[in-house]
C-alpha cells in the first residue's frame, strides 16, 4: 500500500475511535469524487471537513482535503481563476510548514501549482513546470504514488514542448522505477498522449488498455477518448465510434479530446452535431474562459474550427479562428498556435480543399 | 476447471442464476426447432440435508452426441450455435459457460436427459470436477433436463429455502417460462413494464412497490415511478429508498436484465452520480454484458441508457413533486442533505428543488425564501463552525447566517443567489467584508481624528457604519497581502525549492503590496462618536482606550504585543477612574 494510503487508512481508524464518523467518512470519500469528476461533491465534501480539521488541530489533514480539491479544480475542471491560482499558492506555502512538511501529502502539492500552469498556458510555461517537477521528483523515491503523478505532469510539460520522444522515454522509465520499487499505478493518459502525437496509435491503444483501468465516472471517459482516437486513426472507424463517450459524461479536462475525437471522425453520426455541436462548444469555451484555462481554450477554437471545415462550415470555421487568434496575446508562446490558424484560415480562403486534418 | 470458474464469476450465487438460464434456454431450443412448448416449466429444488440443487425443465434436452460436445467443451455451447443460426431473441446464455459455474460450488454435478428430437434415448451424465466425466444410458423420463449438484460443504447454504427462494425471484423474475420452487411460481408476476397501459395507476404503483421488495429488502421505498420509455431504450422502474440517508451516503442501486436475465446489481453508473438516495431496476435488449454476464459493457448505448435514466430520473421526481404531495414529502425529510448535494451537481434538478430544501443556519433549519424574507435578500453564509465578530454582528439584528461548512450548503447557497435577485455575503472574506463594512466617505478633519486614534504601522483605518452599534470596530486581516509576504520571505525560499517557488511568485507579485489588516471604525456606535468629538488634550486617552482593544481583538500575529496593550489599556483605564 502507498505512504499516503497507508496514512489515511490509520487516520480513519483513529477518527472513528474517536467518534468523528463523519470526518472519516469524508477522508475516504474525496479522492474517490475527486477522480470520478465530482467537483461540486469534492468542494461540499471539502467545506465541511475543513472547520472539522481545524477544530482538531489537524494540519496535515487539511493540506490532504485542499489537495484533493485542487486536483478536481485544476486537473478535472481546468479551474485556474483567480481563487484557485492563490489557493495553490496558500497551499503550497502552508504545506511547507514546520507542521506540515512531513505529510505523505505535501510534496503533492508543488504538482497542484505547477498542473495549474500547466492548464494556465501548458506551452508557456514548460521550463518551469519542468523544473518544478524535477525538484519534487529528487525529494521521493518511486515507491511514492506522488512519483506517478509528478512523473505523469512532467511528461505533459514536455509534450507540451513537444518534446514527445523525451516524454514517451521519461513515461517508460517511470513504469521502469515504479516496477523496479515493486509497485504500479503511473499516469498512463500523458503517456498515451505522448504516444497518440507521435502516430504510435498501436501503442497508445495497448498502454491504455492494460494501463488506464476500467472506472466509474467520468474517469472512465479519458481511456475511452484516447481508444476512439486511436481507433479511428488505424481505421477501426465502428469501434472508435462506440469509445466516443457522450458529453455529459466530460470533465472540462475532456473537451478538447473529445473534439480531437469527433475531428477523426467525420460523418459518425455522433450526437451532438451541426449547430447543437456549435452551441455546446461556445459553452465550454465560455467555461475555459471563467476558468482563465487560456491554452485549452485556444485549442478548443482551434480544433472546432478544423471541425467546422470538415463539416463543410467555413463561417464558423473562420469564428473560430478569430476566437483563437483572440486568445494569442495572453499565451507566453503564440508562435505555434498562431501558424496552425493561419493554416486553417488559408484552407478556408481556399475554399478547404486540403485533406482534413486528424 | 473450478480455478477457471472462481475467476470468471464473483459470486456463488451466479451458479443458480447460469443453471437456470440454461433451463429456460433449453425450453426456448425446443420452440425454435418447433417443439411445444405449451408445458414449458422449470422446477427448482432442494435437499438441505443432503447439500443438492436439482434443476429440471421440460425444454428440448441433449442427445448423446450433443453431451460429448457441449458438456465437455468448456464455453462451448449448443446456445451460441444456434443463436449464430437464428432469430434467437429470448436464447440467453452460451450453455458451456453457464454449465462451468456449476463446478465451482459442487463437488458432484449429474445431469439427466432425454432430447425430444430422440426421446427414446435417455443419457445420464456425471462428473466430479468437470475435466472427466461418465456417460452412460439413463432411466427412462420424459424430454428435458434434469441437472442435480451435490455442493461442497463450503457452498451448502446456497440451499438454504429463504435464500434459494429470494435468488430465484431476483435472478429470474423477468423470465417468460414459469420457474417453480417450493411449489410457487417465482415470476408469476409481470413487472411492471409490461402491465398493459390501461393499468389503474393505483394498481400499477402498487405493482411496482411489490416488484421492488424483491430488489430493497431493508425499508419499504418512500416512493416508486417508471424509467419513461424510448425508442430502443430501456423499461424499468425507479424507487425512492425508505431508510434515510445523510450527504454522501451512495444507496444507488441498479439491477440490469438482458433478455430477461439478471446481468448486474450493481451497475449504479447508470445513475447520476448524485442519485445516492434512488434504486432502480431495468430491461434492456440493447446492453452488452461481459463475459462473464455479472456487468455491463460501457460503450455509446450504456451512454444512452444512463442518459435516458437521467431525463426519466428528473422527470419522475418533477411528477411526484406535482402528484404525490406525501411521498414528496417523505424524500425531502429523508434525503435533505443528499437532495441539496444533488441539487448542485444538476441544474434541472437544481430548479426543482431549490425553494423546497432546507438548510441549517444559526436560527435552525430553513428554506432559502424563509431566509430571504428575514436577510433583507441576502444570504449572509460562514463557512467557521464557531462565528466571529460575524456571529455578534447578525444575532444581534436577528439575521439567520447559514452555516456554509455543513454539507454542499455553499455550492448552493451560491447557485441559489446566481439564480435569483438573492446576494450571497459570504463572511470571513473580503468580499463579504466589503458587503457588511460599506466605506463612509469623511472630511479631511474627521479623518484625521480617525487616524490619530487608530493609526497602526501595519493597519489601514477604514471608517464605516455598521449595526450593532455597541461594535465600536472590528479588525479583519488581509488574506493576500499575508500570502504574498509568506511566500516572498526569505523563510519561504529556505523551505520551497526554487523551481515551485518561482511559479508561486509569479501569482503574488500581481497582488499590490499595503497594510496587513484593515480597521473598520463603526461611526454609529456611542463610543467612537463621543472619541471623535473629545478635544486635543483627551484626545491620547481616547487612543490608549480604544488602540489596545483593536490590538487584542486583532487576530494575534507578530506584530501586536499582547503585553504592550495591556498595559497601555490599564494605564488608561487608571487615568479614567482616578479623574474626577
Amino acid at each position: 500500500m502507498s505512504v499516503i494510503w497507508q496514512w489515511t487508512y490509520a487516520v480513519e481508524i483513529e477518527l472513528l475511535e474517536n467518534g468523528e464518523t463523519r470526518l472519516a467518512q469524508i477522508l475516504r470519500r474525496v479522492p474517490t469524487a475527486s477522480c470520478d469528476g465530482l467537483p461540486e461533491e469534492v468542494e461540499a465534501l471539502v467545506a465541511e471537513a475543513l472547520p472539522m480539521v481545524r477544530r482538531l488541530k489537524l494540519p496535515w489533514l487539511e493540506v490532504f482535503f485542499r489537495h484533493w480539491r485542487l486536483q478536481s479544480r485544476v486537473l478535472k475542471g481546468c479551474d485556474v481563476s483567480g481563487d484557485t491560482a492563490r489557493e495553490a499558492v496558500a497551499l503550497l506555502e502552508f504545506a511547507n510548514r514546520d507542521e506540515t512538511r512531513d505529510c505523505p501529502q505535501s510534496i503533492c502539492v508543488a504538482q497542484d501549482l505547477a498542473a495549474s500552469f500547466g492548464v494556465l498556458d501548458g506551452p508557456g510555461y514548460v521550463e518551469e513546470r519542468v523544473r518544478a517537477a524535477e525538484e519534487s521528483l529528487s525529494r521521493i523515491d518511486a515507491s511514492r504514488d506522488c512519483f506517478a503523478c509528478i512523473s505523469g505532469e512532467l511528461v505533459s510539460a514536455l509534450s507540451d514542448d513537444r518534446r514527445f520522444d523525451e516524454a514517451v522515454e521519461r513515461a517508460r522509465d517511470v513504469r521502469r522505477r515504479r516496477k523496479a520499487a515493486h509497485v504500479f499505478g503511473e499516469l498512463a493518459s500523458s503517456y498515451c498522449d505522448a504516444l497518440l502525437a507521435l502516430g504510435r496509435n498501436e501503442e497508445a491503444l495497448e498502454v491504455s488498455r492494460l494501463r488506464i483501468p476500467r472506472s466509474s465516472g467520468t474517469r472512465d471517459s479519458t481511456r475511452r477518448l484516447i481508444q476512439s482516437l486511436a481507433l479511428a486513426r488505424l481505421g477501426r472507424r465502428d469501434e472508435a465510434l462506440q469509445q466516443v463517450p457522450s458529453t455529459d459524461r466530460l470533465e472540462a479536462a475532456d473537451w478538447t479530446d473529445y473534439l480531437r475525437a469527433r475531428r477523426a471522425l467525420p460523418g459518425g453520426g455522433l450526437q451532438p452535431a451541426g449547430e447543437d455541436l456549435q452551441r455546446l462548444i461556445a459553452e465550454w469555451s465560455d467555461t475555459l474562459e471563467r476558468r482563465n484555462a487560456q491554452y485549452p481554450r485556444a485549442r478548443l477554437h482551434k480544433i472546432a474550427a478544423e471541425i467546422s471545415l470538415n463539416e463543410g462550415d467555413p463561417a464558423a470555421a473562420l469564428a473560430h479562428v478569430e476566437t483563437a487568434r483572440g486568445i494569442l496575446p495572453r499565451l507566453r508562446r503564440p508562435e505555434r498556435t498562431r501558424a496552425q490558424l493561419d493554416v486553417i484560415a488559408a484552407r478556408v480562403a481556399r475554399g478547404a480543399d486540403d485533406p482534413p486534418a486528424s | 476447471m473450478r480455478v477457471l470458474g472462481e475467476a470468471l464469476y464473483s459470486t456463488p450465487e451466479v451458479v443458480i442464476r447460469e443453471l437456470v438460464q440454461n433451463a429456460h434456454d433449453s425450453i426456448e431450443r425446443k420452440r425454435i426447432e418447433g417443439g411445444d412448448v405449451s408445458e414449458g416449466r422449470i422446477v427448482v429444488s432442494s435437499d438441505a440435508t443432503r447439500g443438492e440443487l436439482c434443476i429440471e425443465d421440460t425444454g428440448a434436452g441433449l442427445t448423446g452426441e450433443e453431451i460429448k460436445q457441449y458438456l465437455a467443451t468448456v464455453g462451448r455451447g449448443y446456445t451460441r450455435d444456434l443463436r449464430d443460426q437464428e432469430d434467437a431473441g429470448d436464447l440467453i446464455g452460451y450453455f458451456g459457460m453457464g454449465f462451468l459455474s456449476a463446478f465451482v460450488v459442487s463437488d458432484r454435478v449429474v445431469v439427466e436427459t432425454v432430447s425430444h428430437r430422440s426421446p427414446e434415448e435417455s443419457w445420464r451424465y456425471s462428473s466430479q470436477s468437470g475435466e472427466t466425466y461418465g456417460l452412460e444410458p439413463g432411466g427412462p423420463r420424459p424430454p428435458g433436463t434434469k441437472v442435480t449438484l451435490t455442493l461442497t460443504s463450503s457452498f451448502d447454504d446456497l440451499v438454504a429455502a429463504d435464500r434459494l427462494g429470494g435468488l430465484l425471484a431476483r435472478y429470474c423474475c423477468l423470465l417468460r417460462h414459469p420457474i417453480e420452487h417450493a411449489g410457487v411460481v417465482v415470476n408469476g408476476e409481470d413487472p411492471p413494464w409490461r402491465l398493459p397501459p390501461e393499468t389503474a395507476p393505483i394498481r400499477r404503483r402498487r405493482a411496482e412497490v411489490a416488484f421492488v421488495s424483491r430488489f430493497e429488502r431493508s425499508f419499504e421505498p418512500v416512493a416508486t415511478f417508471p424509467l419513461l420509455e424510448e425508442e430502443g431504450g430501456a423499461r424499468g422502474v425507479f424507487w425512492i429508498h425508505g431508510g434515510g440517508s445523510y450527504a454522501t451516503t451512495d444507496l444507488r442501486s441498479v439491477t440490469v436484465f438482458v433478455r430477461g436475465m439478471l446481468i448486474g446489481d450493481n451497475e449504479r453508473d447508470l445513475l447520476p452520480p448524485w442519485a445516492g438516495f434512488v434504486g432502480l431496476v431495468l430491461e434492456c435488449e440493447g446492453l452488452n454484458p461481459t463475459a462473464s454476464r455479472e456487468t455491463i459493457q460501457k460503450n455509446a448505448t450504456y451512454d444512452r441508457v444512463a442518459a435516458q435514466v437521467h431525463r426519466s430520473l428528473l422527470r419522475g421526481l418533477e411528477e411526484m413533486a406535482a402528484h404525490q404531495p406525501d411521498a414528496w414529502r417523505r424524500t425531502l425529510m429523508r434525503h435533505n442533505e443528499a437532495l441539496i448535494g444533488a441539487a448542485v451537481g444538476d441544474s434541472a434538478l437544481f430548479d426543482l428543488l431549490r425553494d423546497e430544501v432546507t438548510v441549517s443556519t444559526s436560527d435552525g433549519e430553513l428554506t432559502m425564501p424563509q431566509i430571504l424574507k428575514r436577510s433583507e435578500g441576502k444570504i449572509h453564509l460562514t463557512q467557521s463552525e464557531r462565528g466571529g465578530f460575524e456571529e455578534l454582528l447578525f444575532r444581534a439584528q436577528r439575521v439567520p447566517v447559514v452555516n456554509g461548512h455543513r454539507f454542499a450548503v455553499l455550492p448552493f447557497c451560491k447557485r441559489y443567489a446566481q439564480s435569483s435577485a438573492g446576494a450571497l455575503v459570504r463572511l470571513g472574506t473580503a468580499g463579504g467584508d466589503a458587503e457588511i463594512f460599506r466605506p463612509t466617505k469623511l472630511d479631511e478633519p474627521t479623518k484625521e481624528r480617525l487616524e490619530a486614534l487608530f493609526a497602526h504601522a501595519d493597519r489601514s483605518v477604514e471608517p464605516a457604519r455598521f449595526t450593532p452599534t455597541y461594535l465600536p470596530f472590528v479588525v479583519v486581516r488581509d488574506r493576500d497581502i499575508e500570502l504574498k509576504r509568506r511566500v516572498e520571505s526569505d523563510e519561504a525560499s529556505k523551505r520551497i525549492g526554487a523551481g515551485i517557488l518561482a511559479l508561486a511568485l509569479n501569482v503574488t507579485s500581481r497582488v499590490d503590496d499595503g497594510a496587513l489588516s484593515k480597521i473598520h471604525v463603526n461611526l454609529s456606535c456611542p463610543a467612537i462618536i463621543a472619541a471623535l468629538a473629545v478635544d486635543e488634550a483627551r484626545l491620547p486617552l481616547a487612543r490608549s482606550l480604544l488602540a489596545p482593544l483593536a490590538d487584542l481583538l486583532a487576530e494575534p500575529s507578530a506584530e501586536v504585543d499582547v503585553g504592550d496593550a495591556f498595559e497601555e489599556l490599564s494605564r488608561a483605564l487608571a487615568e479614567v477612574l482616578e479623574s474626577p
